[in-house]
């Protein structure tokens, strides 16, 4: 028989503790290689979601604030942007195109946001694409709403059906705007942003639902009705938008432009190039992230020790197997090869398992993190970065596996025959 | 094993052709992509920038490029300022500027100190803290619209740590 198949046979022989050293070293390596993953994969995820915009423009705020607001609907803005100043900027020579968001209102726990035709033909998302229709059409009519996928999805949604959007960002709605029911125009093909999860309105039907509500609360009779809205359409717009996007003629006129937007004297504004404020965001997470790998790390490292520890003690009640071993011709090295061997089997074995199992738990992970931050995270293959790591916790398993090795080829000289168990 | 020793021999054949094919990439500075007597008045002025009060001053802007350097392959240090991703996070296109971030006393760069870089393969993320040289090709692209006639990108063959 081989060395090979003494080693599987003796590891089947004490299959609890070897499992059990797996699942530690499989643990472990999960913990790493999802650590390292979803790192990456959320890095991306950001990234895909902003793509061809310039400049985005908010109310003077925190640009890490600002980009979280707008784009991926994490937090709330303190304060808004005027309608006059949205109309300077857009008019503004150096802007190609810009789409307004107007934020505050949700649906089932989806954002609601008002905007206008714009978004349709300018937002970029990934690699320059633009939204496209799963099915139907752009809000035409004052009470049409577009929805992401993932609303449409989620809330089993489809073109036609009736629409009641609710007052605040809170997830459950106690005040909705139930007298101005809206009708779903289309359905937006999925995109893996944070659009998935957002309804679109036109600016004058965010208008539009907010009549009646100036005093902070519905003053019921106030409200405007559906008819009368549609006929004053064309005059109604919100006094303010949140956030805009702004997409330049000449990009480099970038940083010229985001100079004046910060100097504006008639309202206080920020503006930020959205690839330096992710790249400001990972900053920030960075520390964190540093962190979380060395944590990582450290229970790799305790993994293996597990292992030696395994090793080592049953190296004690293995003298009669190694004895027997010897007794039939086995050489020293042979006995020392086969606990090397032994070391290897276990670690490459928990390494598998652990990059499986990370796969698993990224699978299970992904649509959390759709739902609650309208992030695509696919459960992926390691980096090639990250196989070189795994490769070298195989190499330090098979390290380690020396030192009972180097015990027994020792000992098997000196007690191998020996009968003093 | 065999792509390595295929990618081996052709690095060993090639060796001794590559420095007659490609001259060495010029090293440019910054003040060179501004017309002579433009940088001249540049500099005059803003050695003047008052850095105590609340105004600005106002942004010098210039869209004037040197034509000679159409098409010249150069190298050149500077800071990446992302722009364009491909979808996966990796970096595709971007600005390289003089200098980094957020000394708001004084204007941004001009648009001819700035350079539109285009990687013809997508690189993993860059650090914006962290300078840069980046080599290829200058080109100068016209643009038509009310602000700027012309500005400065590059073809960028590679993007190397400071």
């Amino acid at each position: 028989m081989n060395l090979f198949g003494l080693a599987f046979r003796s590891l089947l022989n004490r299959r609890f503790a070897v499992v059990l050293t797996v699942l530690t070293i499989a643990l472990s390596i999960a913990l790493l290689v999802l650590v390292e993953q979803m790192r990456s994969e959320v890095h991306d995820g950001f990234y895909r979601s902003v793509s061809g915009t310039d400049l985005i423009v908010g109310a003077r705020t925190a640009p890490i604030q600002l980009l979280l607001y707008s784009v991926f609907g994490i937090g709330d803005a303190t304060n808004n942007v005027s309608w006059e100043t949205y109309q300077e900027l857009a008019n503004t020579s150096d802007v190609a195109w810009a789409i307004p968001m107007a934020l505050g209102d949700m649906h089932r726990g989806y954002r609601v946001m008002g905007t206008d035709h714009d978004l349709f033909e300018h937002y970029r998302y990934g690699n320059r694409q633009a939204l496209e229709f799963a099915a139907g059409r752009a809000f035409d009519d004052l009470f049409e709403v577009v929805v992401g996928h993932q609303v449409a999805r989620q809330l089993d949604y489809t073109i036609g059906e009736p629409v009641v959007l609710s007052h605040g960002t809170g997830r459950t709605a106690l005040q909705q705007h139930e007298e101005h029911p809206f009708t779903i125009s289309g359905i937006l093909a999925p995109t893996g942003t944070p659009v998935d999860q957002t309804l679109y309105v036109s600016l004058a039907a965010h208008r539009a639902i907010h009549i009646g509500w100036e005093r902070g609360t519905r003053m019921p009779g106030a409200e405007i009705d559906a008819d009368a809205a549609r006929e004053r359409a064309d005059a109604l717009r919100p006094d303010s938008v949140t956030a805009i996007l702004l997409g330049l003629n000449t990009r480099a006129a970038v940083f010229g432009l985001q100079r004046r937007i910060n100097d504006y004297r008639a309202e206080a504004l920020t503006a930020i190039m959205p690839g330096i404020t992710l790249q400001e965001l990972w900053r920030i997470t960075g520390l964190a992230e540093q962190i979380l790998r060395v944590v990582a790390g450290l229970v790799v490292l305790a993994g293996l020790l597990g292992m030696l520890t395994v090793l080592l003690t049953t190296l004690n009640e293995r003298r009669r197997e190694m004895a027997i071993l010897r007794a039939n011709g086995a050489r020293p090295w042979q006995i020392a090869g086969l606990l090397v061997f032994e070391a290897g089997l276990i670690a490459a074995c928990g390494i598998i398992c652990g990059v499986l199992l990370a796969l698993l738990a990224q699978a299970l992970a992904a649509p959390w993190l759709l739902t609650t931050f309208g992030l695509h995270v696919a459960a992926s293959w390691p980096a090639a970065g990250l196989w070189l790591v795994l490769a070298g916790i195989l190499l330090a398993g098979l390290v380690i596996g020396l030192v009972p090795a180097l015990m027994a080829y020792r000992r098997t000289l000196a007690d191998g025959m020996q009968v003093k168990m | 094993m065999s792509k390595l020793s295929v990618a081996i021999l052709a690095l060993v054949l090639l060796l001794p052709v590559v420095p007659l094919l490609a001259e060495e990439p010029r090293e440019l500075e910054w003040l060179e992509l501004m017309p002579a007597e433009e940088a001249e008045t540049w500099l005059a002025e803003s050695s003047g920038v008052d850095h105590s009060g609340f105004e600005a001053p106002e942004p010098f802007q210039s869209y004037t490029t040197v034509g000679e350097l159409d098409g010249e392959n150069v190298r050149i240090p500077g800071f990446v300022v992302p722009v364009e991703t491909d979808g996966n996070g990796k970096l595709k296109e971007f600005f390289l500027v003089p200098y980094f971030g957020a000394c708001i006393h004084v204007p941004p760069p001009p648009a001819n100190q700035i350079i539109y870089g285009r990687l013809e393969e997508p690189i993993p993320m860059v650090n914006i803290w962290d300078a840069f040289w980046m080599e290829g090709t200058l080109n100068i692209e016209d643009i038509s619209n009310d602000t700027a006639d012309a500005a400065y990108t590059m073809d960028v063959d590679r993007l190397v740590l400071y």
